[in-house]
C-alpha cells in the first residue's frame, strides 16, 4: 500500500502555483504532512482525493492511476477535508445511512450495523439521533472520521483536522485517527508540529508547493541533535541575532523578555545553552533553507 | 454607515454580470414582443378595423402587469441574494460581530438591492418606447406617443409592487435565512391571487381592494370601457386604486416592522429552537488505545442495477428533503385551495355553471398549475443540484464512490417525486370538487392519463432543462432566473414570426378531452411533439451528466476537460440513440407541417385570388332549387365520400352565361354540368371555378349539376376532413355553392339591392332537400328532415331523409354512438340524440324546446316538420348549438351544464333548446335580407321569444337574471368593441352583443311597455309578410318602421331609442324620506333624477316624455307597488303613499331602461 506521487504540478486561474513538480512517495502508517498556510497542502490532498485535476503529474495509489480512474480510488478512500458542512437537520445516523449508500453498501441490515460500529468507535453513539448542524466543532470532526470509515478505506486523507478544536477534542479526535490509522494509509496535513509528533511514522515538509524534507519524524530530530542552541534576549536585539544566527524561533517569557532557538553546528555564543531538538526545529529549518 | 453599506452593496450589484443580463433580457423580450405585436415582422396589415393603440396607458398598463409578475423573481434573485449571500459564504459570523448598526445593515442592504430591481424594471418600458419609435410599424395600431401611460403604470402598479414585495420577500429571507424561501414567496403570491380572483367572483369592488399586484383594480375601473377609451384615456388613480395599494403597502410595513424589531445581528437564525442541546458533554467512552479497529464485514456493491437502486434511496433523501420544509407545505395548501377555487370558477363561469365532470374540473392543471409546478421545477431543481455545495458537503460526497449518473439521477428522480406529489393535489382538489357538489362520476383512468401521462410527460421535460441549466451556471438563482427568462422567450417565439413547432420547447398543442370524441385527433401530435421534446431532453440530461459538478474544478476549461474524459462508448451511444430519435422525429414533424402550406402561403393564396377573381363581383347567378346527396361517413378513418346533385334554375330575368362555383375547400370535389360548358378561369387552391355556358341559360330555365367528393386525408397538426371517431358534425359549407363568395354583400338595409338576397348567402332562396347518408353500424347518421327508411348493408346503414316543405339553405350531418329520450309535443316529436352518461339536462332542453314550440305555434304559426331534434357534438368542435332546418346541433358544453342550483345563472339547457327551435320561425321561416340588422330579424326576436318561454317556465324573477345577464352582455360586448357601435338596426353579423343583448332587451322593454300581446300581434304580422318569402326578403327597416307606426305614439321614443339609436339614461336616486301617515299609512319623499343622452354625444340631455317604473319594498323585500310614471325633467320629487311600512325605493326594477349604473338606482329607506 503505497502512494506514489510524481512532477505534480498545478496553477491556478489567478496565477498562483499550488504544486510545483511535487515528488512524493508515502506508505503505510500516519503520514504528516508539514507546511505552512498556503504551502500547496489542501491543494495536494484534494488532488489525491480526485477534486481536482492537475495541470501535469501523476499519482498512484498501489495498482490504481487516480488521475485515470479516479472511481476506483474512492471505493478505498476515506477524505476528511479542512472544513465541511452538513445538510441542516439530518441526524448523525441518518447521515451516516446516507452517506453508507453513496459508498456503496447495498443490504439496509449491513448499513445499519456499520453505522453503529462507526457511531461507536468515534464516541457519537449517544449523540446519534441529533441533527449533526448542531455538533460542537469536535463532534464533528469525528462524525467526519464516522462516515470516513463506512468504505474501510486504504488511503485516508485528513486536512488540518485539529484546527480550531480545544486539547481535550483534539486528542480524542487523534486518539480515533491512531486507532484506524495503523493498517492503511494515512495522510495527515497540519500547520501544527505537535500533532505530527504525537501520531505519524513518517512525514515530509512542504512549502510554495513543493515538498522541502521527507524524513521520518524520530531521524529528524536525531539529524540535528546537538545543533540547537538557546538563550534569553530582549525584544529589541531580536532583529539583531536574526541577523547573526539562523533563529528558528523566538517566543516570549512571562517577563516580557524572550527565549530564541538556534540552528547552529557549533555553540555560536557562550551565552546560548544547547537543549535537544524538536520536531519544530526541524520544520523551522527547513522552511528557512 | 447606512451610506457606506448603501454603496457597497450597490457596487456588488454593478460589479455582477447578471445584473446587466436580467436587464438585457427584459429589454430585448419586451422591445421583440412590441415590434412584434405592432407588426414589425408582419409589415402594416390591410384590416380597416380600428385597431387597439398597443401604446395607449391602458395597453402600457396591461403590458407592465404582464411583465410585472417575472419582475417578482427579480426579488428573491436581488433582494433575497443581498441578505442571503452573507449567510452562503458565512460572512455573517464575521459580520455580525463588527459594530454596524442593525438600522444601517438592514436598510442598506434593502434600499441599494430595491434601486438595481428597480432600474432592472425599466428596461420594459425602455423596451417598449423604443419598440413604438420603430419605422416600419402597423400605424394603426399606434396612438401618439404618451409618456404619461408609462409613468403611471410605474408610479402607481410597478414600483410600489417592488417596494411591498421586495420588503415582505427581504423579511421573508431573514427569517429563514433561504433564498428558496423568497422565490416559493412569489409563488405564493401568485396563488393568493388566484384564490382571491375565484373567491371574489362577481364582487369586482373587493377584489379590486385585495388584489395584490392592482392587477384586477385597474380592470374594475377599465372593464367596460370601449376601444375609443381605452385607446385614448388614462387609468384614472382614485379611491380603490389608493385604498388598494395603502393596504398592501401597511401590509408590507407591518411584517416590516416585526421582522425589524425581532431581527438582531446575531450568529443563529431567528427559529434558534432546533439547535438545543449542542453544548451539553456526552458520556465518554474508554477507547482501547492503540489497538487495531475492526469494522463488522459488510458487502459493497457497484453494480449497474445497484446504482439505479442507490439512485432511488438517494431521490428519496432528497425528496423528503423538499416536501418536510414548512414553506413547501405551506405552498401545497395554498396550492390545494388555489386549485379548489379554480375548478370552482371553471365550472362557474359568467352565464352558467357546468357540472364538475372531470374533463372539465382537468382544463384546471392545463391553464395555470402545469406553470406552478412548472416553475417549482425550475425552483427545486436548483435547490437540488446545488445543495451539497450550499450545504458545504460537497467534498465528502463527491470522494465517495458514486457515480455522478446516480447523483444525477437521485436528483432529477427527487424532482420528478415532487412533481407527482404536486399533480395528485390537482386530482385530489378536482375529486374533492366533485364530492363535494355530490357528483360522482369520477372518471379515474381520465385523471390519471391525463395528469400523470400527458402533463407529467411535459414536465418531465422541464426537469431535465433545468437539471442541465443549474448544472452548468454557478448558482441557483442564475440558474432559475436563465429559465424564466427561457420560457417566456420560447412562448414568444411566434411574435418573431417563427411558427414552426421545430423550435418551440416542450411547446404543445391544446387538448380538449371529450366525453363523445376523447381526445380526438390532437392526443396523436401531443405525444409526437413530447416525444421529441422528451428525446431531447434526454440529450440535456446527457450534457447535464457530462457537466455534473464534481469536486472542485477551477475553471470553466477544467470542466470541459473533465466531461471530455467522461464520455465513455456507452454514453456516446445512448446519445447517439437520443440523437436518432430526436432528429427521426424532427423529421416527421417537419414533414407533417410540410403538409399544410405555411399562414404566409395561404394569405398569399388568398390575396392573388382576391386580385384575379374581383371582376366577377356582383355578377349575377342562377339559384339551387333542388338538392340530392348521397353521403357515406367512415368514422373509424376519418373520412367520407359523398355526391350530389343540384337543379340550379335562372330566377333573374336576363340569361346567364357565366356560372361561379366554389367547392369545399379541404375536399377534393369534382363535378359536371347537363350542359355543354368549359372552365374559363379557375383557382386551384380556392377550389373556384368561372364556367361559361356554351348556351346560355334563359330565364326560368334550369340546369343540373352532378358532383362527386371526398375528404383529404388529417396531418398530425391539421384537421382537413371533419368526420370524427364519433360525433361527426359536418357543416354544408363542404358542398358546392355558387357565386363570388369574397364580395362585401352586406349592405346598407335601405340600399336598393339589399332585399335581393337573404342572408344565409347567394346560391339560393328556398330549397328541397333529399339525402341517403350512411355510417358505421355503431353510429346514427343525421341529415335535415324526416327519416322515411333506414337499412342496414354489411356493416354499413344507409339513413334516407326527406323534407316535404323547402327549407333554408344551410344543413348540418352528424353521425354518433347516441342515446336517444323523445317526448311527444301537440306540434311535432321532440327527441335529443346524447352521448351515454350525458343525462343531466336531457328534459331542461325537451321542456325547451316544447316551450318554444308552444310560444311560436301559439303567436306566429306551425311547425314545418314531423320532429325536431337536438344532436350531440364534442367540445372540441366549439361551445356552440345551431340549428338547420330541424336538427339543432349542440355542443356537448351544454349537455353537461349544471342546471340544479341556479342562483343567478341561467338554465342554459333549457335556454339553447328553446333559443335553437325559435329559430325556425325567425330565420327559418322568415329569411332575414342580407343587409346589416339581418341579426336583429334573427337573433333579437329570437331572444326576445326565448326570454317569455323562460319566464312561462321559470317565472318573473328568473326571467329577469335572463334579463340582466343580457343587458351585462351588451355593456361588456361594447366594451370590446373594434368598430362604432351600430344601432341595434344596422348591427353587423359580429356584433353579437347587440343583436343578443341589446336586440333581447329592447324587444323587452317594448314588450313590457306596450304589453306583450301587442307586441307579437306586431311581429306576427311582419312574420306572415315574409314567411316562406323569397326576394325581396324582409329588412331590420322593415320591422322597425311597422313598430313605430303600430306603437302608440307616446311610445315610439322607444323604438327611437332602442333601435334606431344608442341611448342611454342615466337615473339615480339623490334621496328617499319615509312618514308615517296619520292613518297609518306612509308617504315616501322620492328625489330622484333622470337623464337621457345618446352615445355620441353623452354630455347633451334629450327631451324627456320617457316611462320609468318605480317600486316599494318592505322589509323583507316583497313589492308593496310598483308603478309607471311619466317623466318630463331631469329633477323630479315625488311623493308616493304606500300602506305597508316600507324599507326600499328602486327606480327601473325590471331593467326596462338602459342606464350603465344600476345600483344608484336603488335607495334604502
Amino acid at each position: 500500500m503505497a502512494l506514489a506521487i510524481s512532477n505534480l504540478t498545478k496553477t491556478y486561474p489567478n496565477g498562483v502555483k499550488a504544486l510545483d513538480q511535487l515528488q512524493l512517495e508515502i506508505g503505510k502508517g500516519m503520514f504528516g504532512l508539514l507546511g505552512p498556510n498556503g504551502a500547496g497542502k489542501s491543494s495536494l490532498m484534494r488532488t489525491i482525493a480526485t477534486l481536482q485535476l492537475p495541470d501535469a503529474g501523476s499519482i498512484r495509489f498501489d495498482d490504481i492511476d487516480i488521475l485515470q480512474e479516479p472511481m476506483r480510488l474512492r471505493k478505498v478512500l476515506g477524505y476528511l477535508p479542512q472544513s465541511f458542512g452538513v445538510y441542516p437537520k439530518v441526524s448523525a445516523e441518518k447521515l451516516l445511512d446516507y452517506f453508507a449508500t453513496l459508498k456503496g453498501i447495498a443490504s439496509r441490515k449491513d448499513r445499519k450495523v456499520i453505522v453503529q460500529k462507526v457511531l461507536e468507535l468515534t464516541n457519537l453513539y449517544d449523540v446519534r439521533k441529533k441533527s449533526v448542524s448542531g455538533y460542537s466543532g469536535g463532534m464533528k470532526q469525528r462524525f467526519g472520521i464516522a462516515q470516513l470509515l463506512l468504505n474501510k478505506p486504504q488511503l485516508i486523507i485528513v486536512d488540518e483536522p485539529t484546527a480550531g478544536l480545544d486539547p481535550a477534542e483534539r486528542n480524542r479526535f487523534l486518539n480515533v485517527l491512531r486507532e484506524v490509522g495503523t493498517e492503511n494509509t494515512v495522510i495527515f496535513s497540519t500547520h501544527i508540529v505537535e500533532d505530527v509528533k504525537d501520531l505519524c511514522t513518517d512525514m515530509a515538509i512542504m512549502n510554495k508547493g513543493r515538498i522541502l524534507q521527507h524524513i521520518k519524524p524520530t531521524d529528524a530530530t536525531n539529524e540535528i541533535a546537538n545543533k540547537i542552541w538557546t538563550r534569553n534576549i530582549t525584544q529589541a536585539d531580536l532583529a539583531d541575532f536574526e541577523q547573526k544566527h539562523k533563529v528558528l524561533s523566538s517566543n516570549f517569557n512571562p517577563d516580557n523578555s524572550m527565549r530564541i532557538r538556534v540552528f547552529a553546528e557549533e555553540s555560536p555564543d557562550f551565552s546560548f545553552k544547547q537543549v535537544a531538538p524538536n520536531l519544530e526545529d526541524v520544520y523551522f529549518i527547513a522552511l528557512n533553507s | 454607515m447606512f451610506k457606506k453599506i448603501f454603496l457597497y452593496e450597490l457596487r456588488y450589484w454593478l460589479t455582477q454580470p447578471s445584473t446587466y443580463i436580467y436587464f438585457l433580457v427584459f429589454f430585448g423580450i419586451a422591445f421583440l414582443s412590441f415590434a412584434g405585436t405592432a407588426g414589425f415582422f408582419d409589415g402594416p396589415s390591410t384590416s380597416t378595423e380600428k385597431q387597439r393603440f398597443l401604446n395607449s396607458p391602458h395597453e402600457i398598463n396591461y403590458m407592465l402587469q404582464y411583465f410585472g409578475k417575472f419582475f417578482l423573481f427579480l426579488l428573491p434573485a436581488i433582494i433575497g441574494t443581498s441578505v442571503f449571500k452573507d449567510y452562503k459564504h458565512n460572512v455573517h459570523t464575521i459580520l455580525y460581530s463588527f459594530p454596524i448598526e442593525k438600522k444601517d445593515y438592514l436598510l442598506g442592504k434593502f434600499w441599494s438591492a430595491l434601486l438595481v430591481v428597480c432600474s432592472i424594471t425599466l428596461a420594459v418600458a425602455l423596451g417598449g418606447a423604443i419598440g413604438e419609435h420603430l419605422p416600419n410599424l402597423d400605424t394603426a395600431k399606434l396612438g401618439a406617443f404618451n409618456s404619461m401611460g408609462y409613468l403611471q403604470a410605474y408610479l402607481v402598479y410597478v414600483l410600489p409592487n417592488m417596494l411591498i414585495y421586495g420588503a415582505i420577500i427581504f423579511c421573508l429571507v431573514l427569517w429563514t435565512r433561504n433564498s428558496y424561501a423568497g422565490f416559493v414567496g412569489v409563488l405564493l403570491l401568485f396563488f393568493l391571487q388566484i384564490i382571491l380572483e375565484n373567491a371574489f367572483t362577481g364582487n369586482g369592488y373587493l377584489l379590486a381592494l385585495f388584489d395584490p399586484f392592482g392587477q384586477n383594480t385597474a380592470r374594475y375601473l377599465t372593464y367596460l370601457w370601449t376601444l375609443e377609451e381605452q385607446n385614448t384615456q388614462l387609468i384614472p388613480i382614485q379611491g380603490v386604486v389608493l385604498q388598494n395599494r395603502l393596504l398592501w403597502f401597511s401590509i408590507a410595513a407591518f411584517i416590516s416592522g416585526i421582522t425589524y424589531f425581532k431581527f438582531s445581528l446575531h450568529q443563529n437564525s431567528m427559529f434558534a429552537g432546533f439547535r438545543k442541546g449542542s453544548s451539553k458533554s456526552f458520556a465518554k467512552k474508554k477507547l482501547g488505545g492503540s489497538g487495531k479497529v475492526k469494522l463488522p464485514e459488510v458487502a459493497y456493491e457497484f453494480s449497474f442495477a445497484q446504482q439505479l437502486k442507490n439512485a432511488w434511496r438517494l431521490s428519496n433523501f432528497h425528496f423528503q428533503g423538499i416536501i418536510k420544509n414548512w414553506l413547501f407545505l405551506i405552498l401545497l395548501i395554498f396550492g390545494l385551495f388555489a386549485v379548489l377555487f379554480a375548478i370552482a370558477k371553471v365550472t362557474n363561469l359568467e352565464e352558467m355553471s357546468l357540472l364538475p365532470v372531470t374533463h372539465i374540473v382537468l382544463t384546471v392543471p392545463a391553464f395555470f398549475f402545469t406553470l406552478i409546478i412548472m416553475l417549482l421545477t425550475f425552483i427545486y431543481s436548483g435547490m437540488l443540484v446545488h445543495k451539497e455545495r450550499s450545504a458545504g458537503i460537497h467534498q465528502l460526497v463527491d470522494t465517495t464512490a458514486v457515480p455522478n449518473g446516480t447523483l444525477l439521477l437521485s436528483k432529477t428522480l427527487a424532482i420528478l417525486k415532487m412533481q407527482v406529489v404536486l399533480l395528485a393535489i390537482m386530482m385530489l382538489a378536482g375529486i374533492l370538487i366533485q364530492l363535494y357538489n355530490g357528483f360522482f362520476q369520477f372518471q379515474i383512468g381520465l385523471y390519471l392519463f391525463h395528469l400523470f401521462g400527458l402533463v407529467f410527460l411535459n414536465l418531465i421535460i422541464w426537469a431535465f432543462i433545468s437539471i442541465l441549466v443549474h448544472s452548468l451556471l454557478p448558482n441557483a438563482y442564475i440558474g432559475m432566473f436563465a429559465l424564466i427568462l427561457f420560457w417566456m422567450g420560447t412562448s414568444n417565439l411566434g411574435q418573431l414570426g417563427i411558427d414552426t413547432r421545430l423550435l418551440a420547447f416542450n411547446n404543445v398543442p391544446q387538448l380538449h378531452y371529450s366525453d363523445v370524441n376523447g381526445y380526438g385527433g390532437n392526443l396523436a401530435a401531443y405525444l409526437l411533439i413530447e416525444s421529441y421534446w422528451f428525446a431531447f431532453a434526454c440529450l440535456l440530461l446527457v450534457g447535464a451528466y457530462l457537466f455534473w459538478m464534481r469536486g472542485m474544478p477551477h475553471s470553466f476549461r477544467e470542466r470541459l476537460l473533465v466531461a471530455k474524459r467522461r464520455v465513455s462508448p456507452q454514453l456516446a451511444m445512448l446519445a447517439g440513440l437520443f440523437s436518432v430519435a430526436f432528429i427521426g422525429l424532427g423529421f416527421v414533424i417537419f414533414k407533417e407541417e410540410m403538409k399544410s402550406p405555411a399562414d404566409s402561403i395561404r394569405k398569399a393564396a388568398f390575396t392573388a385570388f382576391e386580385k384575379q377573381f374581383a371582376a366577377y363581383t356582383g355578377i349575377e347567378q342562377p339559384k339551387i332549387t333542388d338538392i340530392k346527396l348521397d353521403i357515406d361517413l367512415y368514422p373509424e378513418d376519418n373520412r367520407f365520400e359523398a355526391s350530389g346533385q343540384y337543379l340550379i334554375v335562372n330566377k333573374t330575368d336576363k340569361a346567364i352565361d357565366t356560372i361561379l362555383l366554389k367547392t369545399g375547400f379541404d375536399e377534393t370535389t369534382s363535378f359536371e354540368l347537363n350542359r355543354v360548358n368549359h372552365i374559363i378561369d379557375s383557382d386551384e387552391y380556392v377550389h373556384f371555378y368561372a364556367i361559361q355556358l356554351e348556351t346560355p341559360l334563359q330565364p326560368n330555365d334550369s340546369l343540373q349539376l352532378n358532383f362527386r367528393m371526398q375528404s383529404k386525408e388529417n396531418t398530425l397538426f391539421e384537421r382537413n376532413s371533419d368526420i370524427l371517431d364519433n360525433g361527426t358534425f359536418l357543416r354544408y359549407d363542404i358542398f358546392p355553392r355558387l357565386g363570388y363568395f369574397l364580395e362585401e354583400t352586406t349592405k346598407d338595409p335601405s340600399h336598393s339591392g339589399a332585399c335581393r338576397h337573404n342572408a344565409q348567402g347567394i346560391s339560393a332562396d328556398f330549397v328541397r332537400i333529399n339525402t341517403i347518408i350512411s355510417t358505421s353500424d355503431e353510429q346514427l347518421a343525421f341529415a335535415p328532415g324526416h327519416l322515411k327508411k333506414q337499412e342496414a348493408k354489411e356493416d354499413r346503414i344507409y339513413y334516407h331523409y326527406e323534407m316535404n316543405t323547402p327549407v333554408e339553405f344551410g344543413f348540418h350531418f352528424n353521425s354518433g354512438a347516441y342515446n336517444v329520450k323523445r317526448i311527444e309535443s301537440k306540434g311535432g316529436q321532440l327527441e335529443v340524440y346524447y352521448q351515454e352518461g350525458h343525462e343531466h339536462n336531457l328534459d331542461n332542453m325537451l321542456e325547451g324546446m316544447k316551450a318554444s314550440l308552444d310560444y311560436n305555434t301559439q303567436y306566429f304559426s306551425d311547425f314545418q316538420h314531423e320532429e325536431a331534434r337536438m344532436i350531440e357534438f364534442p367540445h372540441s368542435e366549439g361551445s356552440l348549438a345551431t340549428i338547420a332546418v330541424n336538427s339543432i346541433s349542440t355542443s356537448e358544453i351544454r349537455f353537461i351544464a349544471n342546471t340544479d342550483i341556479l342562483e343567478d345563472k341561467i338554465d342554459i339547457a333549457f335556454y339553447v333548446a328553446s333559443h335553437e327551435l325559435t329559430h325556425h320561425w325567425w330565420g327559418g321561416q322568415v329569411l332575414p335580407a342580407d343587409a346589416f340588422g339581418a341579426v336583429m330579424l334573427a337573433e333579437s326576436t329570437t331572444e326576445y321569444v326565448t326570454l317569455r318561454t323562460y319566464e312561462r317556465y321559470y317565472g318573473k324573477a328568473k326571467a329577469l337574471q335572463f334579463l340582466k345577464k343580457q343587458r351585462e352582455r351588451y355593456l361588456r360586448g361594447r366594451s370590446r368593441e373594434t368598430e362604432e357601435e351600430q344601432p341595434l338596426m344596422l348591427v353587423k353579423r359580429p356584433q353579437q352583443y347587440i343583436a343578443y343583448g341589446k336586440g333581447a332587451f329592447a324587444f323587452n322593454s317594448i314588450s313590457q311597455y306596450a304589453g306583450e300581446e301587442a307586441l307579437n300581434a306586431i311581429l306576427k304580422d311582419f312574420f306572415l309578410a315574409h314567411r316562406m318569402k323569397a326576394a325581396p326578403y324582409a329588412t331590420s327597416i322593415e320591422l322597425v318602421e311597422k313598430l313605430k307606426t303600430e306603437l302608440p305614439d307616446s311610445l315610439t321614443y322607444l323604438v327611437e331609442d332602442l333601435f334606431e339609436t344608442v341611448t342611454f339614461y342615466e337615473n339615480a336616486i339623490s334621496d328617499a324620506k319615509v312618514e308615517p301617515l296619520a292613518d297609518g299609512r306612509y308617504a315616501i319623499e322620492l328625489d330622484f333624477s333622470m337623464r337621457k343622452y345618446r352615445n355620441e354625444m353623452a354630455t347633451e340631455n334629450l327631451p324627456l316624455a320617457d316611462f320609468i317604473e318605480i317600486a316599494i319594498y318592505d322589509e323583507a323585500e316583497i313589492e308593496l307597488q310598483l308603478k309607471r310614471y311619466k317623466v318630463t325633467q331631469v329633477e323630479n320629487k315625488y311623493r308616493i303613499i304606500v300602506d305597508e311600512k316600507p324599507a326600499s325605493v328602486v327606480l327601473d326594477p325590471n331593467y326596462l331602461l338602459l342606464d350603465k349604473e344600476m345600483e344608484d338606482n336603488a335607495f334604502g329607506l
